[in-house]
């Protein structure tokens, strides 16, 4: 009888653990990956998943994280690899199938218009004049090993001239200018910018960031470079080895719906990828993308390590 | 480009040069304590093992605010060594307190005509030294294996811990982190074997001996400046607490939110929580493993075998192992408190093996013959017999998972993030708000340490007033 009993648990359990559906589903993403709590409800309403999003730091961590855990990732889908880190996602196959663009930003020089009206200093016009003397211990840009937009601007660097020692020369004339090497884009934007009480008026962001410096007239607090920008797309996907691989899928085409993309320019600063979603009209106004774009066809994985040994031999790191 | 020889140099020189320092301090330190009255020893002793009792990682965040914006790799070094002295002195005084010659010898020195320089460094440094050594050796360890407080001071050092998390973390370069792992061990193998050559020998921590030691001038002095670095340092953080980003009332507050822009996964008090999940957790392996080997007739080499093995390179093998294991455990908030017990038994071994080994077989024949076994004999037999020191690895393991920084930095993600991680998060990332909350977080972390110290304190007061 007892062993009956046990028979007739074990064959519930079991049952019960085949029948039920998973109904999680977790997405990986990096920290500044933004969702409402509406879209959130739509989501699970819509699919019937629960949604948990990991957040595993900046763009370069997420990623790496997720090809340390490869075999047993900590996710069934992810957000927040761009171009600068795809070929790293694609080269360890972590991507079951292929990696969707679900927004874009351009990388540039932002300028505190207000600190320059105030100047006998002209405003710069390109990257390429930040060498100049007039700009000297004015610009803030961001380590190119632990952040992404400065990934970025180092590759921008790259496509701009024809060899490696122009690159090292514009980097050396920068040094020699005074240029303030952040950490990451927040120690930069949230502390050095002069903005925000720090005492350099040009600061490496993006196209996107004088919307969120509008002053209280509806004036252009601040502006950004847009000629020879780079553009980083970021992308979505199914990761390989996931727990829940439809309901990764399902999550992926969320991203790629009109909703969720008509809520990237507020909710991430970043341009859908979408080119039919409207974007809100102080972005029309304050924050257009770039009018120029650099780096398109870039190796970036083939040479980030010996970018980056260079750049890290001009700064001595 | 650091070469591997030089981060294993700079490593190893900022170990020797912290366990030097912290002993030359402690020791005539140690003598005053000895010397002074009981009161007075007990009291600046309980002061002087707070910042010891304190992660590294939580050190170099109440230093932090003291240090200027711009130092090079030799100031910064000289940091890294200051802050590992500022934890260690006040250790390596108790140390040298608790292990005074006895006082007959002393006086039978003093008849024979003997001077206080001679009783000093003919009698007393000899007998002392093999305890001294053991405990510089783990001075050594302890400083070659501070992860976080290097991170947080550091700016730029690059040390073998700092090179193993590059190169696995963000280089992707899982065979150099590897090869980096088997220096940093093999650095802990080098401090074993120095001090055993030169003769160190496991000291008593929390004995006393009634000594004729008067300590010198010197040594009061010493300690002075050291008790007042560590109340100035410790009270920094209070202060900073209630006076940076929007006040105390908010700091605290703030700990229920995420931070200045959100820039964390979870709020302070989540990571408190998932902090005091793993505490329990790895409480519950390491003290019950320790306990068991511990009574032991031989020693259990197998478990001392992580002993001085950075919590980095135990983070970076089972981040390498997690893809094999399990998938009930791999990627879940489980393989932090194991991975943390792994280190924290042999240090809980350490002080339960001398008190379990201590407990007299007569004592415990006799518990048998009157049918105490297992859980009674823990209970009713030995485990009052050796309270003070149970209470004591208690205290070691809970302070060690919760401070725990390296291993978590390598295993914990997202939403399972620890209490050291988001610290660490807050004090790296702009904003005096979350500058605020960082000091809101360590002032509550110190008076933790505080409160355990007392405990542990209170528990040696209760026992001498047993019969």
């Amino acid at each position: 009888m007892k062993k009956l009993a046990i028979l007739a648990i074990s064959a519930l359990a079991l049952t019960g653990c085949s029948a039920q559906d998973i109904t999680l589903v977790r997405i990986a993403a990096h920290d500044s990956f933004g969702i409402s709590e509406e879209l959130v409800n739509e989501f699970e309403t819509e699919t019937g998943y629960e949604l948990e999003i990991i957040r595993l730091g900046d763009t370069g961590a997420l990623t790496n994280q997720l090809v340390l855990t490869t075999n047993a990732p900590v996710a069934d889908a992810f957000f927040g690899i761009d171009n600068t880190f795809a070929g790293v996602a694609t080269d360890n196959n972590i991507v079951d199938g292929e990696m969707q663009a679900i927004d874009y930003s351009d990388v540039c020089f932002n300028y505190d218009l207000d600190w320059f009206s105030e100047s006998t200093i002209a405003a710069p016009t390109s990257w390429r004049e930040l060498g100049a003397s007039d700009y000297e211990s004015l610009v803030v840009a961001t380590n190119p090993n632990f952040s992404s937009p400065g990934l970025a601007f180092l590759a921008t660097t790259h496509a701009g001239f024809d060899s490696s020692a122009e690159v090292t020369a514009y980097w050396q004339s920068l040094k020699d200018n005074d240029v303030k090497i952040a950490g990451g884009w927040e120690d930069a934007y949230f502390t050095d910018f002069t903005r925000y009480g720090g005492d350099r008026p040009i600061v490496l962001s993006y196209t996107s960031s004088p919307s969120a410096e509008v002053n209280e007239d509806g004036t252009a607090g601040s502006a950004s470079l847009r000629k020879e920008c780079f553009r980083q797309t970021e992308y979505a996907g199914v990761l390989a080895n996931a727990d829940n691989t439809p309901g990764a899928k399902a999550l992926v085409d969320f991203l790629l719906g009109d909703s969720f993309q008509a809520s990237v320019p507020e909710g991430m600063y970043v341009y859908p990828s979408n080119e039919a979603i409207e974007v809100p009209e102080a972005w029309a106004k304050f924050a257009q993308p770039a009018d120029t774009l650099l780096g398109e066809g870039l190796e970036i994985n083939a040479n980030r390590d010996q970018w980056l040994t260079e750049w890290s031999d001009v700064f001595d790191n | 480009m650091t070469t591997n020889l030089e981060l294993f140099a700079t490593t190893a020189l900022i170990a020797i040069l912290s366990a030097v320092v912290a002993t030359i301090l402690g020791y005539p330190i140690g003598n005053w304590l000895a010397g002074a009255g009981r009161k007075t020893r007990q009291l600046v002793t309980a002061f002087l093992l707070v910042p010891f009792l304190l992660p590294a990682f939580l050190i170099g965040i109440t230093l932090l605010p003291l240090q200027p914006n711009a130092i090079n790799s030799f100031s910064g070094i000289l940091w890294i060594v200051g802050a590992h002295v500022l934890m260690n002195a006040g250790f390596m005084a108790r140390v040298v307190s608790a292990n005074q010659i006895p006082a007959d010898q002393l006086e039978a020195a003093s008849l024979d005509g003997a001077s206080g320089f001679r009783k000093r460094f003919a009698i007393e440094l000899p007998q002392q030294l093999g305890g001294m050594l053991s405990a510089s050796l783990l001075v050594a360890l302890y400083s070659a294996t501070s992860y976080g407080l290097v991170l947080t001071l550091g700016q730029g050092i690059d040390t073998l811990e700092t090179e193993i998390a590059t190169a696995a973390l963000r280089d992707l370069d899982l065979g150099f982190a590897l090869t980096l792992a088997l220096l940093q061990t093999a650095l802990t193998l080098c401090f074993f074997y120095l001090a055993r050559s030169i003769g160190a020998k496991p000291a008593p921590l929390f004995g006393e001996q009634e000594t004729a030691s008067t300590g010198s001038k010197l040594g009061g002095v010493l300690g002075v400046i050291l008790l007042a670095a560590i109340v100035i340092v410790l009270a920094g953080v209070f202060v900073r607490a209630i006076t940076l980003g929007p006040g105390l009332i908010e700091n605290f507050g703030n700990l229920a939110g995420r931070g200045s822009r959100e820039i964390l996964n979870l709020s302070v008090a989540e990571a408190a929580l998932n902090s005091l999940r793993n505490l329990i957790v790895a409480s519950l392996i390491a003290l019950p493993v320790a306990w068991y080997a511990a009574g032991r007739k031989r020693t259990s080499y197998l478990v001392l075998l992580p002993i001085g093995i950075s919590p980095v390179v135990f983070g970076l093998v089972f981040l390498v192992l997690s893809g094999y294991l399990p998938s009930a455990l791999s990627g879940t908030w489980l393989l932090v408190p194991i991975v943390q017990s792994l280190f924290l038994i042999p240090l809980s071994y350490q002080v339960l093996r001398p008190a379990r080994q201590s407990v007299s077989m007569e004592i415990k024949d006799a518990a048998v013959l009157d049918g105490a076994f297992g859980w009674h004999m823990f209970s009713k037999v030995e485990g009052p017999l050796v309270r003070k020191p149970l209470s004591v690895a208690t205290a070691f393991v809970a302070l060690g998972s919760l401070g725990e920084f390296g291993a978590a930095s390598f295993l914990a993600y997202g939403s399972q993030a620890t209490l050291p991680l988001v610290m660490f998060r807050l004090i790296s990332r702009p904003g005096p708000e979350n500058l605020g909350m960082a000091m809101a977080a360590a002032s509550l972390f110190i008076l933790v340490a505080l409160v355990i110290v007392w405990v542990i304190s209170l528990e040696a007061r209760t026992r001498r007033r047993e019969p």
